[in-house]
């Protein structure tokens, strides 16, 4: 893989520096959001829906060998879906969505040399291209993950009230949630909004050579930004299980 | 060996081909020529039917050969090969195993024959020190020769070449000239599309001028230039070459 | 001229149905290929996208593994079941999270190369540079990728659902101290063929999925540098979300049967 967490690190600090040194084009900002989050939306949403749907039927399916009823692991499911499942399953959608578009679209200025010629018009890719896009992940990518987990609920609810006959309202019970998983959330959306724009960008800039290239990167795009959410998800959740949140 | 008749073509609402006339006799070079996007590429395609006319005829070797299914055509481009733009060959493997292609997958030679003419082709084209080499370590020019080594192989009829010199230096360029020189001097008929008048100057036998969807001169490559100035269509090629 | 909604949703109608025709192509030219499928394309391809993965899905299988302990860890903890953790998170690993986090990684992994590598030999003319010389580049060269790279993802997900368990088992002892023995216990008691059988199912059909989507993507690429990374994209985005509605309809399947 192309790129390592201290590559990462190197692009984000540049790319901060030199967009505070040459004024945060915020114009460029506004596009991103609207690229990483809205254009995402679709798939974000709709496999949160069937996801929420999926792990209805595994629930009811392990309660009938358990517990019986399948309202009684409803609370419980609700705290797992925002401290786990919803932030994972949305996050990889996510990486996978914005990791292929932005690895794709930066890699394929790299080799058709648009990048040289912003270099040479006084430009500077780390401010101009690299940072509109940390930025707009790190504001639409916690926003796709709050929808897409209150889509995976309401699905839930739903799916397990008219396919399973349960009381379904038992999935949205929030007796079980704590600041802690909430804080679990957010810290693993902020998280992933940062990480997948990073190893988009990165492996866009690392391309070199002809069309072969910008297929290269946004293989590695997708890749790096799908492991990265698996890593910074287990290290999160391993953390605060640690500190007790 | 080839001949169109009221071939016309077209893509979504352009008509590119609007009715071609023209007749490639057996042995020697003929070149179509044209100002570049005129549709040289898409004529000679139409050719050996790796595209469909949408209208006219299409025979070749004095078989018709424009409502052929796929399967047929594809035996058809064993005898009359296109060499495509550009060079084509598969990156992973060595020259020697992209010419043995068509010998083991369109011929079914068995494996060692196929290496040998395989060897052989390449050796005609001055590659067979760099045989073991994949596409990737050489340059453009020893590219385009292994892929006209790849059609040589096949021992064809005859060999259609879509701008051979497009993008190669003006050395590796006159060396693919003298190949298809060579080639025809062998009894192959060639077909070259192309807007390089140093190519024409050296190799081309007669020329015909592709011009707004017709062919509008074909003649001895001599009588060609002495057209340069009188003839329309020959005068609007030239005209061409001076804006690039 | 062009809005009207009757005139975008005919549109919408006339690309699925071209989209689901040419998936429907691809299939047709691959199966009509394998007699005359080249072998040692077959296991280059296969190496290709299979072998080069194992340290990747490795390294996802034993992530996979300790983030499903930490999330069964807090059912466990609120009903004390924790002889059951073992079952929990194989059934989860087997039938659910082995298959589908396995699948949206290949979608980059296989996916997006496969439709990236085919469109840059489309538009860099070495598919039409075979037909040129008589010779079919659907069998020699896209009949094996569609082929290995199903292959490849059903045994890499294989690999996962294998690894992942042991990751669960080690991170288990590690994070909540349940013994390995209990783990394999509780997991050999409760899990049978039919779990193993139904995440095999899905690792089948996802990797077809994959594989189909991205070479019909691949074929019908024009353009250059950009074309060939917005089909890699495109690929990657299209393949990832069949591959959630998928999930489900097997899921639901599955139940019934197995």
């Amino acid at each position: 893989m192309a790129v390592s967490p201290l590559q990462l690190a190197i692009l984000l600090g540049r790319s901060t520096r030199r967009a505070l040194r040459r004024g945060v084009p915020r114009g460029e900002i506004v596009r991103q959001v609207h690229e990483i989050g809205f254009r995402s939306l679709l798939l974000v949403f709709g496999g949160m829906v069937f996801f929420g749907a999926v792990m209805t039927a595994h629930g009811a399916y392990q309660a009938r060998k358990v517990v019986g009823d399948l309202s009684i692991v409803g609370p419980a499911y609700f705290e797992v879906l925002i401290r786990e499942l919803g932030p994972t399953i949305a996050g990889i959608l996510a990486a996978v969505r914005i990791g292929a578009a932005i690895s794709a679209e930066v890699a394929a200025m790299q080799v058709t040399e648009q990048l040289d010629a912003l270099r040479l018009s006084a430009g500077d890719p780390y401010a101009e291209v690299a940072f509109p896009r940390i930025v707009g992940g790190l504001i639409g990518v916690p926003a796709l993950l709050v929808i897409g987990t209150a889509a995976a609920t309401l699905t839930t609810v739903v799916v397990s009230t008219y396919a399973y006959g349960a009381d379904g309202t038992a999935f949205m019970d929030p007796t079980f949630v704590d600041l802690g998983d909430i804080f679990a959330f957010f810290a693993k959306a902020l998280g992933y909004g940062l990480a997948i724009p990073l190893a988009a960008v990165q492996s866009g800039f690392s391309a070199r050579g002809g069309p072969g290239a910008v297929g290269a990167a946004t293989t590695t795009g997708v890749v790096a930004s799908c492991m990265l959410v698996l890593i910074l998800d287990l290290l999160i959740s391993a953390l605060l299980f640690y500190t007790g949140l | 060996m080839i001949r169109l008749v009221g071939v016309q073509k077209g893509f979504a609402s352009r008509r590119v081909l609007a009715g071609v006339d023209l007749h490639v006799p057996r042995n020697g070079v003929t070149f179509v020529v044209g100002r570049s996007g005129v549709g040289k590429s898409v004529l000679s395609r139409c050719c050996v039917g790796l595209l469909r006319v949408d209208a006219g005829e299409v025979h070749v070797g004095g078989e018709r050969i424009d409502h052929l299914p796929e399967r047929a055509l594809t035996r058809l481009r064993r005898r009359v090969p296109y060499v495509v733009q550009g060079s084509a060959l598969l990156d992973w493997m060595d020259l020697r195993a992209n010419v043995a292609v068509p010998l083991l997958r369109a011929l079914g030679l068995p494996e060692a024959e196929a290496v040998e003419r395989a060897d052989r082709a390449l050796e005609q084209v001055g590659l067979a020190e760099v045989a073991r080499k994949s596409p990737p370590d050489l340059g453009p020019g020893d590219r385009k020769r292994a892929s006209i080594a790849r059609a040589f192989a096949l021992e064809p009829e005859a060999i259609l070449f879509d701008e051979p010199t497009t993008g190669l230096d003006a050395a590796a360029a006159r060396r693919v000239d003298r190949l298809i020189r060579q080639t025809a001097d062998q009894g192959t008929t060639a077909l070259v599309v192309s807007h390089d008048l140093d190519s024409i100057r050296l190799v081309a036998d007669r020329v015909a001028v592709l011009d707004d969807g017709v062919i509008g001169f074909l003649d001895e490559t001599k009588r060609f230039f002495e057209a340069a100035e009188e003839h329309p269509a020959v005068r609007r090629f030239f005209k061409q070459g001076e804006v690039e | 001229m062009s809005g009207g909604p009757f005139r975008t949703i005919g549109r919408s109608a006339i690309e699925l149905a071209n989209h689901v025709g040419g998936l429907g192509l691809v299939i047709a030219r691959t199966v009509r290929a394998l007699p005359r499928l080249d072998p040692r394309e077959l296991v280059r391809s296969v190496v290709h996208f299979g072998y080069d993965a194992i340290p990747l899905v490795v390294a996802l299988a034993v992530f996979i593994g300790g983030i499903l302990v930490l999330f069964a860890n807090v059912n466990v903890q609120r009903y004390g079941a924790k002889s059951l953790i073992g079952w929990a998170a194989g059934y989860t690993i087997l039938r659910e999270f082995g298959p589908l986090l396995t699948a949206l990684v290949m979608t980059g992994r296989v996916g997006a190369r496969n439709a990236a590598e085919l469109a840059s030999m489309n538009i860099g003319g070495q598919l039409e540079g075979l037909r040129g010389v008589g010779v079919d580049p659907f069998a020699l060269l896209v009949a094996p990728r569609v082929i290995a790279s199903t292959i490849a993802i059903a045994a890499l997900g294989l690999v996962v659902n294998l690894v992942a368990v042991f990751s669960a088992a080690f991170f288990g002892q590690l994070i909540i101290a349940v013994d390995p023995g209990s783990f394999f216990r509780s997991l050999e008691q409760m899990l049978g063929w039919r779990d193993a059988l139904a995440g095999s199912a899905k690792m089948v059909a996802f990797g077809l999925t994959i594989s189909l989507i991205s070479t019909r993507a691949g074929l019908v690429a024009r353009g250059g540098a950009r074309a060939v990374g917005r089909v890699a994209a495109v690929a990657v985005v299209a393949s990832s979300a069949l591959l959630t509605a998928l999930d489900y309809g097997i899921t639901v399947a599955l139940e019934r049967v197995l």
